[in-house]
């Protein structure tokens, strides 16, 4: 992981930063001070009346004439689970996972599960993240003390125990902290080293930050634009701040905080530049990888439970395994395939380990295994198994379930719900007959076939997978059948043999295309696209068009637009 | 999209499974005086009805029998309980999950404020509601009496739509579902359940931590005032910072708790402090069900909290593979709300769902035979609860909203009169819910949601 770093990187970068830059002039409203703690110039002190309403030097002038509509609210978004676990490994230079100690919280029928508007912190979220973190903590407090030799020193000088705390507000806060925060931290830390070592005194400090609301909420209020006072301009960290967990899934590594803090992000080409940076990254993989799972379910795979007696194979290890085969099939298609849409959608190499050997129909092997499926049987994303154990029921295929997951995640649409007080009138199945075969009652029923009619097509051509992904050809004794033809669509008009010339038809398909821009842009700004973004999401499908549906143009324009660096007033 | 400005109190009852937080001192409601007797409130709602014909019991109001029926397993609580048969969820012209969520416990008619089908089982925001349920009433109405105003929990919720949503604040705003026994046992219970090991307690050494635990909350709270003033005029955002603040005040209050173990609690939560986790995985789904009955037991035995609702896997979403029971030597692997919709499978199917309803009718056994087998001076805790197993609809398969299920027990202190069978004529459930209110303490109210009159009908 790249934002994987030490802390005595960060020792030295804060130390550095705040002797270059005597004063960040980065000064917005979440942190009005806006200098760093060792910074006691008068050019700082005076620099620090800057509050609500005071405009920056370093407005973009395009801010004067943006209209608000086309903005996003400025608004606190709560860390989710993984970038707050992202957050927490940074801050001890090692690799921890605390997702799996948090609700999971219940798969969202649609969208990501990361609305601004729908992450709190109650009761007993906040008393979790006390527990989890006074036990991660106490098992860390070692490396807290040997990131600096000066820690370990019987009476810990003042200039040690601040750069320390910088260290971590870069980290956690994701900005230097103000001079009444290093006082407060410092208090805190001699109020507990009365009862406590020196090591357990700054895990307590580490944990109190981490549980500050400066760390659990990323802050996109900016600073109100002079010359248009229903804009705010975000400040250079937290534009920082978005960029590295919009692409990353983790806070800003030292060359993103460098960055804010000489003023380069303050104009687009800055962004850009970061942007790119990041593209190459690691860190990368994993922020796509948070996408790509909570649009496909992946995130929620684990509640896709399976019947035993049917899937007998089917274990914690085959989920673990999905998983990593997934990731690792993202990590080809951004880093070999040239992040193509296309590849994405029909990328029939993956990697995959032992316990996937029998789900792809390969022999015994031991490590891992690269392998390029048959491409009659495999067809990118939307074939890979973790994908289709996530959105199939426990025994059977769940044509219906999948059609509606297929039209939702691939064409924005959802059918409507089955009407009220539905009555059905069933008889009982033939158990010869093939599920297709049962089910096609509901394209007989009037009651159902309204709806049926737009999710069946996509479901049915899914039905050369079980319900954990295997191919099959035979249900039931008989031949599959998973021909069909979309006809609902103004633009995706489609006759199908297979599931896999289907997808191979939707990687073009122009409303797919739009589909996968108004996605990324929810995951991106964690709401709901309104009218007022109409035009972003034309330029971006415009810029994702012209390079062939280049995934990383389509990210490009998306960060670096008007909407990521702006915000409305409320 | 633009959501409708909430104000801080709105935010402090909604988020949240112990949504309320109050210090006793804080509390100073005029004229309210303490019953002596100490009232709980537990809902259990199961989605999507039960297979009618086999529920209710054999015989009529002057002499029933449970044998052969559902409700055989209730047979030693008899005397405790008060089936009501007759009664009627209207949930309106929308969607039966969701609206019959919303209206069960409120009264009132899903919010179509941000419906985006006329159906309305899919809801834009959180406010689905239009007013209060009858558990938030109770809870609000004992605020500051207890830690926690009210638990409100949930088995596998799988669906975002209202279906999964019987707890409503004032302004219709969803209590959201607490789904991690565990995490609701750290926040609430850890600290009170250290005194069940006395080898683990010294006194000097505890004090210590809970002055750093205190000293660390000192540092949040003073950031979170500095981000309150920071984030100057914006109501959504300021909102968000209180919340933290309140749930931040409910850890303050767990430390200072003066509430200790007593020997029933401690065995009743010995799962959670001893022994392997068990994973809150849908395979786990009996298990974790009964850890959160655990929970509420235990949270009415130490009077940590004085309503708590339980919703088990819903209707409306894919709902969990029932495997731990088995049909014909089979385990049952369709989907809860599988089995009680399409009627793709008559045959095997009613069977099927017979069962579960048997097996969530065993659930209220066990947690109305705890609370019966905890005593309170001369009575025990069920005599001074009420306790409602109840469902959105009436029957699954039809998706009709008569004759809902409405199984009472206990007797709210002597305010219910039990060992009843009442069969009514179909009549709207709002009575039965003013009765609930009136029996549970909140003698001045005279009706609920739709109607502002609506008589007690359980209590004369």
């Amino acid at each position: 992981m790249a934002a994987k770093r030490s802390i005595r990187n960060l020792i030295l970068l804060s130390t550095f930063l705040s002797s270059v830059f005597a004063c960040s002039k980065a000064s917005d409203r979440w942190h009005p001070e806006g200098c760093a703690s060792t910074s006691k110039s008068a050019a700082c002190k005076t620099a620090k009346s800057g509050g609500v309403g005071n405009a920056l030097p370093r407005t973009d002038p395009i801010a004067d004439t943006l209209d608000p509509k086309t903005v996003g609210y400025a608004r606190l978004w709560r860390l989710t689970v993984q970038q707050f676990s992202n957050t927490v490994s940074a801050a001890l230079g090692k690799s921890v996972n605390l997702v799996a100690k948090f609700d999971p919280g219940s798969r969202p029928e649609d969208g990501f599960g990361i609305d601004s508007d729908k992450l709190g912190i109650d009761s007993i979220y906040a008393s979790n993240l006390e527990t989890v973190l006074s036990e991660t903590l106490a098992a860390s407090s070692g490396d807290l003390v040997k990131s600096m030799p000066c820690l370990s020193e019987p009476s810990i000088a003042s200039d040690c125990l601040d750069r320390f705390l910088n260290a971590m507000a870069l980290t956690s806060f994701r900005r230097p902290l103000t001079d009444a925060e290093t006082v407060r931290y410092s208090n805190l830390f001699a109020a507990i080293k009365v009862n406590f070592s020196a090591a357990d005194s700054l895990a307590a400090v580490a944990e109190a930050m981490l549980r500050s609301p400066y760390t659990q909420f990323r802050s996109e209020l900016g600073t109100t634009v002079a010359n248009n006072p229903a804009i705010s301009q975000l400040s250079p960290y937290e534009l920082a701040t978005q960029i590295a967990f919009a692409l990353t899934g983790a806070p800003p590594d030292k060359e993103l905080l460098a960055a804010a803090e000489d003023g380069t992000l303050a104009k687009k080409e800055g962004v850009e530049t970061q942007v790119r940076r990041l593209m190459t990254s690691d860190g990368f993989v994993n922020g796509f990888s948070d996408f790509v799972f909570r649009w496909t379910g992946i995130t929620w795979l684990d509640e896709a439970t399976k019947d035993a007696k049917t899937y007998p194979g089917y274990s914690a290890d085959s989920r673990t395994a999905m998983v990593a085969e997934s990731k690792e099939f993202l990590r080809d298609v951004l880093r070999n395939k040239r992040a193509s849409f296309k590849k994405l959608m029909t990328s029939t190499d993956t990697t995959i380990t032992p316990p996937l050997a029998a789900v792809y129909g390969v022999g015994t092997f031991t490590g891992s295994k690269k392998i390029t499926a048959n491409t009659t049987e495999r067809s990118g994303l939307f074939t890979l198994p973790a994908v289709i154990a996530a959105n199939s029921p426990a025994v059977q295929t769940g044509p219906a379930q999948r059609g509606v997951f297929l039209l939702r995640k691939l064409m924005c649409t959802s059918p409507p719900p089955p009407p009220a007080n539905l009555k059905t009138d069933l008889t009982e199945s033939d158990p010869t007959l093939t599920l297709r075969e049962r089910f096609a009652v509901h394209s007989n029923n009037a009651n159902c076939s309204s709806c049926h009619k737009m999710m069946d097509p996509f479901g049915f051509s899914m039905e050369n997978y079980d319900a954990i992904g295997r191919f099959r050809d035979k249900d039931n004794g008989k031949t599959v059948d998973a021909s069909g033809a979309i006809t609902t669509t103004a633009n995706s008009n489609f006759t199908f043999k297979s599931g896999v010339e289907l997808l191979n038809d939707l990687a073009t398909s122009k409303d797919v295309q739009e589909c996968f821009v108004r996605q990324v842009f929810r995951y991106t700004f964690g709401r709901a696209e309104t009218d007022g973004d109409t035009a972003l999401i034309n330029a971006s499908y415009a810029a994702f068009a012209k390079s062939d549906f280049d995934m990383n143009e389509l990210f490009a324009t998306l960060y670096t637009s008007d909407a990521f660096r702006f915000r409305r007033e409320k | 999209m633009k959501t409708k400005p909430y104000n801080r109190r709105d935010l402090f009852k909604s988020f949240g499974a112990s949504a309320l937080l109050l210090h006793p001192i804080l509390s100073s409601r005029e004229g309210y005086a303490e019953n002596a007797v100490k009232k709980r409130f537990f809902t259990m709602m199961t989605s999507s009805g039960v297979v009618q014909s086999n529920f209710w019991p054999k015989g009529n109001s002057a002499s029933y029998d449970f044998t052969g029926t559902t409700l055989e397993v209730l047979s030693p609580f008899k005397s405790d309980l008060s089936l009501v048969k007759g009664l009627r969820n209207d949930y309106g012209p929308f969607d039966s999950h969701s609206g019959g969520a919303v209206s069960l416990l409120t009264g009132n008619w899903l919010n179509t404020d941000g419906c985006n089908k006329a159906s309305c089982d899919f809801h834009a925001g959180d406010t689905f509601a239009k007013s209060a349920s009858i558990d938030q009433m109770i809870a609000k109405y004992y605020s500051g009496k207890t830690a926690v105003s009210s638990l409100v929990l949930g088995l596998f919720p799988t669906s975002e739509r209202p279906s999964k949503y019987i707890s409503y604040d004032e302004a219709g705003k969803v209590v959201p579902l607490a789904t991690n026994p565990y995490t609701v046992f750290n926040a609430i219970f850890k600290d009170i359940i250290q005194s069940c090991d006395s080898s683990k307690l010294d006194p000097a050494a505890l004090a210590k931590i809970k002055s750093k635990r205190k000293s660390i909350l000192d540092a949040i709270n003073a950031d979170l005032a500095d981000a309150v003033k920071q984030v100057g005029l914006n109501a959504e955002e300021k909102a968000k910072l209180a919340f933290y603040q309140d749930s931040i005040r409910q850890i303050e209050a767990t430390i200072d708790s003066a509430a200790s173990s007593t020997a029933a609690s401690c065995n009743g939560l010995k799962a959670f402090t001893t022994g392997p986790q068990i994973a809150v995985k849908a395979e786990n789904y009996a298990a974790i069900a009964k850890l959160m009955m655990d929970l509420i037991v235990a949270a009415f035995q130490l009077d940590i909290t004085r309503s708590a609702t339980l919703v088990w896997s819903v209707g409306g979403g894919n709902g969990v593979p029932s495997t731990w029971e088995t049909f014909n030597g089979q385990p049952i692997v369709e989907s809860y709300h599988a089995l009680t919709h399409h009627q793709a499978d008559p045959v095997n199917f009613d069977p099927k769902l017979k069962i579960l309803d048997e097996w969530h009718a065993s659930q209220f056994a066990y947690l109305i035979g705890q609370l019966k087998a905890s005593k309170e001076g001369s009575s025990t805790l069920l005599d001074n609860s009420l306790a409602l197993w109840t469902s959105e609809i009436g029957e699954g398969s039809s998706h009709t909203s008569l004759n809902m299920p409405f199984v009472l027990a206990g007797k709210a202190g002597g305010a219910m009169k039990t060992g009843r069978y009442l069969q009514l004529p179909q009549t709207e459930h709002h009575g039965a819910l003013v009765s609930i209110l009136n029996a549970m303490g909140l003698a001045t109210v005279k009706g609920i949601g739709r109607f502002p009159l609506a008589a007690p009908i359980l209590l004369t």
